[in-house]
């Protein structure tokens, strides 16, 4: 697995970003990606902040692939205000495979990873990976300023430098390759100006190829691009034909 | 405008305010709470205010004190909160003022769950505070609809000087969608209804009479007055607020009517039974008051129509005035389940299958 190079047996994966920017479709993609390939795999659900679409929703499919999941008490149930399960401390001491966190929204949701402070400092050189992902198509990510904003913010509320960021951006049912272009524009700006890497553009397959077909075309700076990573949508509910878990 | 993923509740938000909204006060609730964390983030940048009051109850009556200084102003909850709020809706109504209130419905009853409902219809089309006073209550199916809606809700309020209610289902205030904007509403356009009426100060020699906003009414004429003001607004409307959305209903057998999220589900349902060559329509009101009574009529009385269904997320509520409207010329049925229980496509096409048999 590219992204942040690691030598080490253990690796933790944050996701921050905006509400919306594919958090959880990321989170879900590692953490299922790497199960697939053998690896013992920890998922904390560290979402606080919104008790609607969460991994935690996809409990049966993580049980399946052998996913070990941390989530708060009382998460997918009419309880709004939820509280962290104690559990989550045994993921800082997992010492192979990967453990995965998905955190809450913008900075008010990224405060639930600023208490753990203590506990990403003691993890191995190397082995913590941060991300933002970002979805230029969400109102409060479409420019490079609200980017760079939230950026700060989030570093502030979660007490964590952000490493790297991640071009997820989609207009859901209707994406397509414009709206990583979009991405693109606003993220090599955000790259230049905070000296981060892209590490990935994100997106369905289709999206992704028209990505790549106008990236070649346009010679795009690759520095901009990172890994092109295709994913199985998750997270996403078909409004159409409805669901089996709740909002 | 290029086209945004917007969540339901931040979509409904900003399109209140091109459309003119420039005074929010609520109360926190779930599934609704983007909606005010929303506001109090935007409304300072367009020159508004964002007021998080102690209580429902107050929230409405501050409601109440703009809409009667003449200004555009909206509050939002979820189920218990709207209930909460009945006393200063009904007050609203009575002193004819216009305002927009938006409801993102969850299970009851009670404090129920915050999982989406469609429970409130009762209460939001029937009249959820005391008195003979009726709301526009309008129900969308999607976030771009959700949009619409709000951007020309101001207008409404302020053409029938009446409260309009967005009636949203959990489902629409927390989905993402693909979502166009509309621009700013200009000044001109937000001002475009006379207000001669809204206390916006007086002065001896300043020409015009005291403005009285009001809903007491110390004289039995005076209220007589009023509702025979309201009554006839309340036509006016019944004639020209009627909106709905006809779907493959011309040479169906079966006619399914739902609104909101559900009617989604049962678009794909119809779109399956129809591959298999059964001849299945959709009528889906979009104002839920005034009922679109005739429009349903219509569409079931025709030869074709054997039997109509209807689907909620409810115990069965709207299937009253669907039934008022057929009135007894074909068969209703329903489907449908109280709290938060969402038929599938796969429920709707057997209760189809089981009403074709029989």
């Amino acid at each position: 697995m590219k992204g942040i190079a690691s030598a080490n047996a253990v690796k933790f994966m944050l996701f921050f970003g905006n509400f919306g920017s594919g958090k959880s479709e990321l989170a879900l993609h590692f953490a299922l990606r790497a199960a697939a390939a053998g690896q013992p795999v920890t998922l904390v659900d560290l979402d606080m902040i919104n008790p609607y679409f969460r991994v935690s929703d996809r409990v049966r499919e993580l049980s399946a692939a052998g996913i070990r999941l941390i989530a708060p008490r009382f998460a997918v149930s009419n309880v709004e205000i939820i509280t962290m399960n104690p559990e989550i401390y045994s993921a800082f001491n997992v010492r192979e495979g990967l453990v995965v966190f998905d955190i809450g929204g913008d900075a008010n949701g990224a405060v639930a990873a600023g208490q753990y402070k203590a506990y990403f400092e003691r993890i191995e050189a190397g082995a913590l990976e941060t991300y933002l992902v970002v979805n230029v198509m969400r109102p409060l990510s479409s420019s490079a300023d609200k980017v760079a904003a939230l950026l700060r913010q989030i570093e502030a509320s979660s007490r964590q430098s952000i490493r790297a960021l991640i071009n997820n951006s989609n207009l859901s049912t209707a994406a397509s390759g414009d709206d990583l272009l979009a991405g693109y524009q606003v993220l090599s700006e955000v790259a230049a100006d905070c000296g981060l890497p892209v590490a990935y553009t994100s997106g369905e397959a289709a999206p992704l190829a028209e990505f790549a077909a106008l990236a070649a075309a346009r010679g795009l700076d690759e520095r901009y691009i990172g890994e092109l990573l295709p994913l199985a949508t998750q997270m996403h509910r078909d409004w159409q034909r409805f669901i089996k878990l709740g909002l | 405008m290029s086209r945004q993923l917007m969540k339901g509740c931040e979509a409904i938000s900003e399109a209140a305010i091109r459309g003119g909204c420039r005074y929010f006060f609520g109360y926190p609730i779930t599934p609704q709470n983007d909606i005010p964390e929303y506001m109090s983030a935007r409304l300072p940048e367009v020159g508004g205010v964002f007021v998080q009051a102690e209580s429902e109850v107050a929230a409405s009556n501050m409601v109440y004190g703009a809409a009667g200084a003449g200004a555009r102003v909206m509050t939002s909850s979820s189920s218990p909160g709207i209930s909460l709020k009945q006393e200063g809706i009904s007050t609203i109504a009575a002193a004819e003022l216009p305002c927009v209130i938006v409801n993102v419905m969850r299970g009851g009853p009670g404090v129920g769950g915050i999982q989406a409902s469609q429970g409130d219809y009762f209460q939001s089309t029937k009249g959820g505070g005391h008195g003979d006073y009726r709301l526009i209550c309008f129900g969308p199916d999607s976030v771009q609809e959700a949009i619409d809606i709000m951007y020309e809700a101001f207008d409404i309020a302020d053409r029938y000087r009446t409260p309009v209610l967005m009636l949203a289902d959990g489902l629409i205030g927390q989905m993402m969608e693909p979502v166009t904007m509309p621009e700013f509403k200009s000044a001109a356009e937000i001002s475009k209804y006379d207000k001669p009426w809204a206390a916006t100060g007086w002065y001896e020699g300043c020409g015009k009479p005291r403005a009285v906003i009001n809903s007491l009414y110390i004289e039995d004429d005076e209220l007589e007055a009023l509702h025979e003001r309201l009554q006839s607004r309340y036509r006016q409307i019944e004639k020209n607020e009627v909106r709905y959305e006809r779907y493959l209903c011309d040479d169906a057998e079966i006619i399914l009517v739902a609104y909101g999220t559900i009617s989604r589900v049962c678009r794909a349902a119809i779109d399956e039974l129809r591959e298999r060559g059964w001849k299945v329509g959709l009528l889906r009101p979009i104002s839920l008051w005034p009922f679109p009574s005739q429009a349903v009529y219509q569409a079931v009385a025709a030869p074709s129509v054997k039997k109509v269904l209807t689907v909620e997320i409810s115990a069965g509520q709207m299937v009253e005035d669907v039934r008022l409207a057929v009135n007894g010329v074909k068969p209703v049925e329903f489907l449908g389940w109280p709290g938060s229980r969402i038929a599938t496509v796969e429920e709707i096409s057997a209760k189809i299958a089981q009403m074709r048999e029989g």
